[in-house]
């Protein structure tokens, strides 16, 4: 049997197909598969098509890539952790979604004091903290993990910002303000009893 | 007549363009970056479509997953492996900003992590990363006679395709169906070089 080609698939898929074309489809179930596969494809690279990417994106998307890119001119600090106030697990049975953690680095000149606590919606926690130590205007936060969430957060006048809705997880956070770069490794968000090395 | 390289050519080249895209951006080449996001940024949103965002929410996962994307290239293990991983975290975005956002009655059911199938997910991320390098590996003109021809909402006319392209209508279907077997075959050969990525339906 003589199977259609793409032409006579394509014509099909637009409804042009000829009668002969049309009787071997009812028949040929691997045309028929065929047929099915590329509407999908089609059907997926429309999609992906439509979805090309705006100027006002690019632009968005350069002004990133300039500004955290590899090679930014900045003084760079580890932060390290000199504080931890977690919750016993005895308040966390009693209190529940009430509780919160504090945790206090140092990188520095630097000082950063960061407030996790669920944020009500399941495996979600809001982020608060507060960067001093020098000028911070104009500075901003970013969390990101190894899944792939990718946040950032202005830093106000006091040094102050606030991420909402953060999932649970393990997280690097990096400070930019002015010169100085401030990276924080391995934040854990989230249920600490799962916490590897806790 | 048109020429196709083998199957583990075409995924070789594949990759070796995203490796250099990813070498480009480590080395702040800013051309680079926005290569990198011509190619994979309209995948990022498509995905982050799929998954339940409407088009200001997949605008914003896409500065999303870019900010993770600058801030950890340098740890992606295999850079070949590029478009998989963005389209990855382009879910994984878009699942976060959509639990975040609204109420859980409200979430589209693939929202939900607890009823997905990450193994078919997965398999769906790899077939549209599959499609879109296939779709790039293309040349120019077959592609834009398949945007305007086969993806395009209407599709335009073999007379519009015949006066911009600057052939006699009565080419433009014959070159058609050449880039149409072109796509199928480079389609064909990432599948069967991917070793996890095969779409169903190959005849």
């Amino acid at each position: 049997m003589r199977h259609l080609d793409i032409d006579h698939i394509i014509s099909a898929l637009n409804g042009t197909a000829t009668g002969r074309d049309q009787t071997h489809l009812e028949g040929c179930i691997r045309c028929q598969e065929d047929l099915e596969a590329w509407r999908r494809r089609l059907d997926d690279l429309r999609d992906i098509e439509s979805n090309a990417l705006t100027e006002s994106e690019l632009h968005n998307l350069r002004s990133m890539f300039r500004h955290y890119g590899p090679t930014p001119a900045r003084q760079s600090w580890l932060a390290r952790l000199v504080r931890r106030s977690e919750p016993t697990p005895v308040a966390v049975a009693a209190r529940g979604s009430l509780s919160t953690t504090f945790e206090e680095y140092r990188a520095g000149p630097w000082s950063l004091v960061i407030q996790i606590r669920p944020s009500g919606a399941a495996d979600l926690y809001d982020i608060h903290g507060q960067l001093t130590g020098a000028e911070v205007r104009g500075g901003e936060l970013l969390l990101t993990s190894d899944l792939g969430f990718g946040e950032r957060s202005q830093l106000d006048s006091y040094g102050e910002f606030h991420l909402p809705g953060v999932p649970a997880g393990a997280y690097d956070a990096t400070c930019l303000v002015g010169d100085a770069r401030i990276d924080l490794k391995n934040l854990d968000i989230g249920d600490t009893d799962d916490r590897p090395g806790t | 007549m048109f020429a196709v390289a083998s199957p583990k050519d075409t995924f070789a080249a594949a990759r070796r363009r995203d490796r250099r895209l990813v070498a480009g951006c480590l080395a702040d080449d800013e051309d680079s970056w926005v290569e990198l996001w011509h190619r994979y940024g309209p995948l990022v949103k498509s995905v982050a479509r799929r998954v339940g965002c409407d088009a200001e929410e997949a605008s914003d996962v896409l500065q999303r997953v870019a900010l993770v994307a600058v801030q950890r290239l340098d740890q992606l293990r295999d850079p070949a492996k590029l478009p998989g991983w963005l389209a990855g975290t382009a879910r994984f975005q878009a699942l976060a900003l959509i639990r975040s956002r609204r109420p859980a009655e409200e979430l589209h059911p693939w929202s939900s992590v607890d009823h997905a199938d990450p193994g078919m997910l997965y398999q769906r991320d790899q077939e549209l990363v599959m499609l879109r390098r296939a779709m790039l590996d293309l040349d120019e003109r077959c592609r834009r006679l398949i945007r305007s021809l086969d993806l395009q909402e209407p599709p335009a006319t073999y007379q519009q395709v015949a006066e911009s392209e600057g052939l006699s209508p009565t080419s433009v279907g014959p070159i058609r169906t050449r880039c149409l077997r072109r796509l199928r075959k480079i389609i064909e050969n990432l599948s069967q070089a991917s070793p996890s990525a095969h779409l169903q339906g190959e005849g």
